[in-house]
Order: C-alpha cells, then structure tokens, then sequence
C-alpha cells in the first residue's frame, strides 16, 4: 500500500482523553487508523503510547483498582460494523477477542507450545480436538514459526529463544482471527535476525489484519509501517506534521 | 566506609542465616539424642500386635498409636475446613475487593491472625456451649469442634499467603489472560492461581504445622489423655502434642520422659510425611494445569 492512499478507516479515536489518578495522559486524541495498514506509533518513552494502545482494547480497565479515567470516543469496524467500544452492550471477551495484543516482552504461559496457542481457543470455549489442530498450525504457520516446532509441539514453550517466544505470542494473539492487532514495541527484546523474521511476518499479516504498532525503532518504522504517528505531550500527530 | 557497610551487613545476614540453622539443627538433635532411646514398636503400639493395631482389630492402650490418628485427623479435618474458604477468600480480597471493603476485611483478618491460640479455645469451647444448649445435649467437646477451631485460627494465615501470591503476579503476567480475551474467572482461575501454586503451598504449610502442634485450643475442645481411635468426628480423641504437654508436665520417671521426646519426634516425621503430600499435590496440580489447557 502507498504512504498516499487513503484506505478505509479501522479504528476511529474522537476527542480521546485519559487521564491517570488525574494526571493527563492522553490530551485529545483524534486519530484514524486505516484498515489492512500498519500504523506506527512514534515518541518518547512515557508520552502515553502504550496506553493508547491500551484504550483500544479497554485492557486498561483490568487494574485494580481502576484509577484511569477516559472520555472521548473510540470506534472501531468489527463484524462488518462500526462499534463504540466503550458502549456497555458490547462485551469485554468479545472484543479482545476481536481486537488481540502482542506485549513488549515475550510472554509464553508456563505449558506446551501446543497449549500456548491453544489458549485463546479453549477459552472461547472450543471443544473439537481436530479443529484446534488445525488452527494452531495455520496461526503457527502465520507467524512462521511452524516448520521450526513442528516437531517439538509438547514441549515446554519457554525452552523457545526469545524470537520464538514472541512469534509464539503472535501466533496465540493470531489464532482467533483478530481483525486488528495491537502490537506493543514487540521486537524491543529480540536480536537483529529476529526482529527481520517478525518484521517479514507482520508485512505479511496486513492482507488479514489492521496493526497499529508502537515501535522505538525508527528504521524498522521506515521499513514496515504505512502510516507514522507521533505521540507527544498526550497528542497523537501524523509524522509530518510533528 | 560503604564497603565496610557493606561487610558488615554481608556478615549480619550471612550470620542470621547460619544461626537460624544452627538452632534447627539443635532442636532436632536434641530431640533425637533425648529420644531416639524410646523409638520403637513398643512406643507406637504398646503391647498390641502391629496388624491387629492397624487393623483397628485391637485398641491400643499404652502406645501412641490413637494419638497419632488423632492429630492425623485433626490436622486433615482443620486444614479440609479452612482451604476451601481461606482460598476463596484470599482471591475475593486480591481480586475484587477495593476501597473501604479491603481496608476493613484486611483489618479484620490481621486482629485474626493476631488472636492467642488459647482465646480461640475459649470460642470453641463457647460455640460447644451453645450447640449443646441451643440444639443437642450430645453434643460435647470433640474432634469436630477442635477442627473448626483450629480452622479459625489458621485461616488468616491461608488468606494472607493466597492475597499476597495474587497480588505479587507482575501486571504484565495479570494481562496475559484478559488479552487473549478471558473473562475474569477464567484468568483467575487458568492463569493467576496456577501462577500462584507455590506462594498459596506455603500457607497451607504452615496451617498443617500449626495444626499439628497447637494444644491450647484442643485442649479447651475435644482432647483427653486416653479416648483411643476417635470413633466419630463427634468424639473425643487423642492428639501427640497434647500427649506431649502432658508427659512434660507429669512424667513420673526418666522412661516416661524418653517417651515424650519420643512422641515428639514422631510428631516432627508426622509434620514432614504431610508437608511432603503438599509438595507432592502441589507439583501435581502445577503439572495438571500444563497438561490440562
């Protein structure tokens, strides 16, 4: 996709502004992230990006006790339809389940590599032994990790490298057919060879998913972002406008 | 003057942790040298053939055989009581109670933990009363009534170990589940509890060992010198630290003496055979967990 081209909008941010035990965080967020693009979010350490990504999916409601508060409106195009996320009619499992999320830092659960991207279908309540099969190697594929697990499925999933660990991560994040990913500075951790195989990945993902992706990183931005946003002082800006 | 700081606390931790060794390893010397003399069948089973003791064929009169039983009972039966609810506590206060609720049950749950053993006897001894007036004049002091005794007084131990392992788990693990799409209890309880297994052991540790060894509430609830095998959890029983403090207080002569030392020991063996079954379940269940998702 060009830098040019104006494809549909994903996820639409109105006025968004959060604020922690009353520190603003984020100052009146306006922001349009286009569908099958990977959006690059830019900044400084601690201007908020994380959190907005946050906002995306509500997973910021999950501290206790919740201290953030947030106003504004985030829409996003899920099941064919634009959604208020923040509406109460809509479900919490639903959307992350709709809206997934890869962390900084490789994070398998302590079981199988098999179990690990199993997860997020057991627990959306899938009982058919062949059909979680099939979709662990077709997420493990997506995230080109299958030919390299293949053959040690059962094994403990963190006797994997750190770039296995996170392509793992992906492919669980991957399993339930997200229609956008959030992705949290995902290769921050990893070598070289291994931020190139989960770059190449997410270059190939964008035909399934919209990603919106914080990164430090300005030349893994160049290479694969579509769109690059600037975080600073709680505003989220287009890269030439920063 | 740092690195001389820095010595000095090297030494002073180094020291503690020797001296706390040094004392363990004294304890259980002594107890082996002052009782090792009266291990034998004779102090378990008395006159009674081993079978027909084990069998429950023969009663055992003058062994430790019934006081063995009894604590094994006790401590089961208390610890049974107080998990299910210490646990289901400790998850309500980590995970979803906030505000004035927390403070409050907090508050109340460290009075608990701070409350003498013998005043817990005295509420047992108090709930014996009333059930006895209120409901039935059979009922009596008896093992029932020490176990939940004993429940209550372990309990604030099993809450605080559950809360604290919840409420360490690094908010980035806490997300894990959520973001996969988990509903609360489902990242409660696939996630964070089996994260949790190890902390949650050292509670129920040191509720099976404060169980095993406390006399000051059994005392005032169920426990007599010579009751044999307790029939039913609604009589009464006999129990080995109970046995303890009455040789130590009335031993007659050196041999009775030996014999306490004795029951001490195997009270310690009792302790490590039931610490070892929650190591044991403890590994189990981590390893279920890894199988089972």
């Amino acid at each position: 996709m060009k830098m040019n081209e104006a494809p549909a909008p994903k996820v639409e941010l109105r006025n968004v502004r959060f604020d922690y035990g009353g520190a603003p965080i984020l100052n009146g967020v306006t922001a349009v992230f286009p569908t099958h693009c990977i959006t690059a979010v830019v900044g400084p350490s601690g201007q908020g990006k994380t959190t907005l990504l946050m906002t995306l999916n509500r997973l910021w409601q999950e501290e206790r006790p919740t201290v953030g508060r947030l106003a504004g409106t985030v829409r996003i195009h899920l099941n064919g339809g634009l959604v208020d996320i923040y509406e109460d009619r809509y479900d919490l499992t639903w959307l992350r389940r709709r809206v997934a999320m890869v962390f900084q830092s490789p994070n398998p659960l302590p079981m199988s590599i098999y179990k690990n991207v199993a997860f997020p279908l057991k627990l959306a309540g899938e009982k058919r032994d062949h059909r979680m099969e099939e979709r662990v190697q077709a997420a493990l594929r997506q995230a080109f990790l299958w030919d390299e697990v293949k053959d040690r499925l059962h094994k403990d999933a963190r006797e994997l490298s750190g770039g296995q660990q996170q392509r793992l991560c992906i492919a669980r994040a991957l399993i339930l057919k997200p229609e956008v990913l959030l992705l949290d500075e995902p290769t921050s951790s990893l070598d070289l060879r291994a931020c190139e195989v989960i770059e190449a990945l997410l270059a190939h993902q964008k035909e399934s998913c919209t990603m919106v992706m914080v990164s430090h990183y300005l030349e893994q931005v160049r290479r694969i972002a579509d769109r690059v946003m600037v975080m600073e002082n709680g505003r989220l800006l287009p890269r030439d406008a920063a | 003057m740092m690195r001389h700081a820095f010595k000095l606390f090297h030494v002073w931790v180094w020291g503690s942790t020797l001296l706390l060794l040094a004392a363990t390893g004294t304890v259980i010397g002594f107890l082996l040298v002052r009782g090792w003399a009266g291990i034998g069948r004779e102090l378990v089973f008395g006159e009674t053939p081993v079978l027909a003791a084990l069998m429950l064929q023969r009663p055992v009169f003058d062994g430790l055989f019934p006081a063995m039983v009894g604590t094994l009972a006790l401590v089961l039966l208390s610890v049974g009581m107080a998990l299910p609810v210490g646990l289901a506590t400790g998850i309500y206060l980590a995970e979803y109670a906030t505000g004035r609720l927390y403070s409050l049950l907090s508050l109340f749950f460290d009075i608990l933990a701070g409350m003498p053993s013998i005043v817990v006897g005295l509420f047992g001894f108090s709930i014996t009363i009333f059930l006895h007036h209120r409901f039935s004049g059979k009922i009596y002091p008896c093992l029932f009534i020490s176990a939940l005794s004993l429940a209550v007084l372990v309990l604030p131990y099993l809450i605080r170990t559950t809360q604290a392992a919840l409420e360490a788990i690094p908010a980035d693990l806490r997300l894990i589940g959520p973001s996969l799409g988990a509903t609360r209890f489902q990242n409660i309880f696939h996630v964070l509890v089996p994260h949790s297994l190890k902390s949650i052991l050292s509670g129920i540790l040191l509720a099976i060992g404060r169980c095993a060894e406390d006399t000051a509430v059994i005392m005032l609830t169920g426990v007599v010198v010579s009751a044999g095998i307790p029939k039913s959890i609604w009589g009464n029983f006999e129990a080995l630290p109970f046995y303890i403090y009455y040789i130590s207080a009335q031993y007659a002569d050196a041999d009775e003496l030996t014999r306490g030392y004795g029951a001490a020991i195997i009270l310690l063996l009792l302790c490590a055979f039931l610490f070892g079954i929650a190591f044991w379940l403890q590994r189990r269940l981590s390893q279920r967990w890894f199988e089972r998702v």
